[in-house]
């Protein structure tokens, strides 16, 4: 989980050590967030490129490319979009002070939105 | 038209100050980002999901280009906090211009920032504009939370009877949107296929001509006037604690360490956004701590540098008051911002949160053990 992410294409030449690479096991970010590609489910529909403000996914090949994968900001509009479900990533509530809150009280992370209890983010 | 004939609602939730900018969800949450009641919200669902009864369609509302002076009067107050609730307009099918059935329908949140910012994008052009209830809040804090979602789209959708108005079958989306709708399940419910539009509705006339988005179109950028934008309401937000904290240090430690809170509070607050991009550091605690140094060592250069009557321990002790108070207040005023920026992910302001707080905490109740300490021998003699 340490090291350079690697954007690994199943469209890169077969008999290569990265096409070999390519398997059913997803690609992540390391450490640094939550996103995970599994290359293998992708149906090369391209609403990841289409989807993410922050131009994380490329689609020139075979399946989509992770290409700035720490610039993902966890939104989860890939997730949500990816037919396939090739794509994950913990997208909640984020704001400091609701996590800071939940953290002193003792609370699971607070969640806001309809379909919850909670009123509030914080 | 002014925002006051789309039937402005007012409620009593809050809504997000900015309609136009950029805001993160990611980090997610909207700063001041807060929700209805589940039961509220409910209700208010109920009332307005009651499919039209009777013979013709539903009502369909006239809608213009202009953003006019009330208008922009609205915007403003939005961007104060004045009034959160208020900013709101009627959801529904609205028609811009002159739409016949072959016209496009672009889709919206009912927050007057994002359906200005839509209808006045589309100047010239024939469009029908479907606004869904995301009870105020902006497109993109409403499709983090969900309410700009796949159901409310679908609801929406029906309740305005679309597939009697328009003989295509797409509607064309805000990008931010796309967190909360699942466009492939909104072709399957209503046959509706969904486009996803560029980020920004400036870009929608470009966007139109060629039905196409360019990479810069899908990417959000923070850039000065969007972070300036974000100020007013932060600094609405945390007035009162900083005059109160000013008055209280006034009183027990004197002019200069009200000063010292004041400066430190204003950094992170309207500093911190400006400089954002220049200050050292990729963690927002750390560009917070290092900003906060820079604002407190007036204050201990002129603490270090007082008359030579005064004790030095005595001295040293207000140097370090200034030292560890000021820097973590405005440390903490920069890792909250994290909330209010596009880029920054939920992990790293997690990661922060486990990392720095602690050190903000810390160096923070010194301070004010110091303080107190310092203050009573003053007082005791």
């Amino acid at each position: 989980m340490s090291g350079e992410p690697v954007s690994v294409s199943c469209g890169d030449p077969v008999g290569t050590a990265r096409a070999r690479a390519c398997s059913s096991v997803p690609v992540d970010t390391g450490s640094v967030n939550t996103l995970r590609y599994s290359p293998a489910l992708c149906v090369n529909c391209g609403m990841c490129s289409i989807v993410c403000p922050h131009g994380v996914f490329a689609v020139d090949g075979r399946v989509a490319r992770l290409v700035r994968p720490k610039a993902c900001m966890e939104c989860g509009a890939c997730q949500r979009n990816c037919p396939t479900g090739a794509i994950t990533v913990d997208s909640g509530v984020g704001c400091a002070s609701a996590m800071i809150y939940a953290a002193l009280t003792g609370r699971k992370e607070p969640i806001c939105g309809p379909d919850t209890e909670s009123e509030c983010c914080c | 038209m002014s925002a006051s004939t789309y039937e402005v609602i007012e409620e009593n939730a809050c809504a997000m100050p900015d309609g136009t900018s950029p805001l993160s969800i990611g980090s997610a949450g909207c700063a001041s980002c807060c929700g209805t009641s589940s039961v509220a919200c409910s209700a208010e669902i109920a009332q307005e999901d009651v499919a039209w009864p009777g013979p013709g369609r539903p009502q369909v509302r006239p809608a213009d280009s202009i953003v006019t002076l009330a208008d922009h009067w609205d915007h403003f107050l939005a961007r104060w906090g004045v009034n959160r609730t208020g900013h709101r307009v009627e959801p529904g099918l609205y028609a811009l211009g002159d739409p016949a059935p072959d016209s496009p329908v672009f889709v919206t949140a009912n927050y007057t920032l994002s359906f200005d910012a839509l209808r006045s994008a589309l100047a010239g052009t024939d469009a029908y504009i479907l606004v869904l209830n995301t009870f105020g809040i902006n497109v993109w804090c409403a499709a983090g939370k969900g309410t700009f979602g796949t159901d409310e789209l679908v609801r929406r959708i029906e309740a305005t009877a679309l597939h009697e108005v328009v003989d295509h079958r797409v509607l064309v989306l805000p990008q931010l949107g796309a967190p909360g709708v699942v466009a492939h399940e909104v072709k399957k419910r209503s046959g509706f296929t969904v486009e996803y539009g560029p980020v920004r509705a400036a870009d929608l006339p470009a966007y139109l001509d060629a039905r196409q988005a360019t990479p810069e179109m899908r990417r959000v950028y923070f850039p000065f006037r969007d972070r300036l934008i974000l100020i007013p309401i932060e600094l609405v937000h945390t007035f009162v604690p900083m005059v109160i904290a000013a008055l209280v240090l006034f009183l027990i430690a004197g002019p200069m360490a009200a000063a010292g809170v004041v400066a430190a509070v204003l950094a992170g607050v309207v500093l911190f956004p400006i400089l954002l991009p220049w200050l050292p550091a990729h963690q927002f605690s750390v560009k917070g701590f290092i900003l906060g140094g820079f604002v407190a060592f007036p204050f201990v250069l002129a603490t270090v540098l007082r008359a030579p009557g005064a004790a030095p321990l005595l001295r040293a002790g207000w140097a370090l008051v200034y030292l560890l108070g000021l820097p973590p207040v405005t440390a903490y005023l920069a890792l909250n911002f994290t909330g209010a920026t596009p880029f920054t992910s939920r992990s790293g302001v997690r990661r922060e949160i486990l990392t720095y707080v602690p050190v903000m905490a810390g160096m923070f109740g010194i301070g004010v053990i110091l303080t107190v300490v310092l203050s009573l021998s003053r007082l005791l003699g």
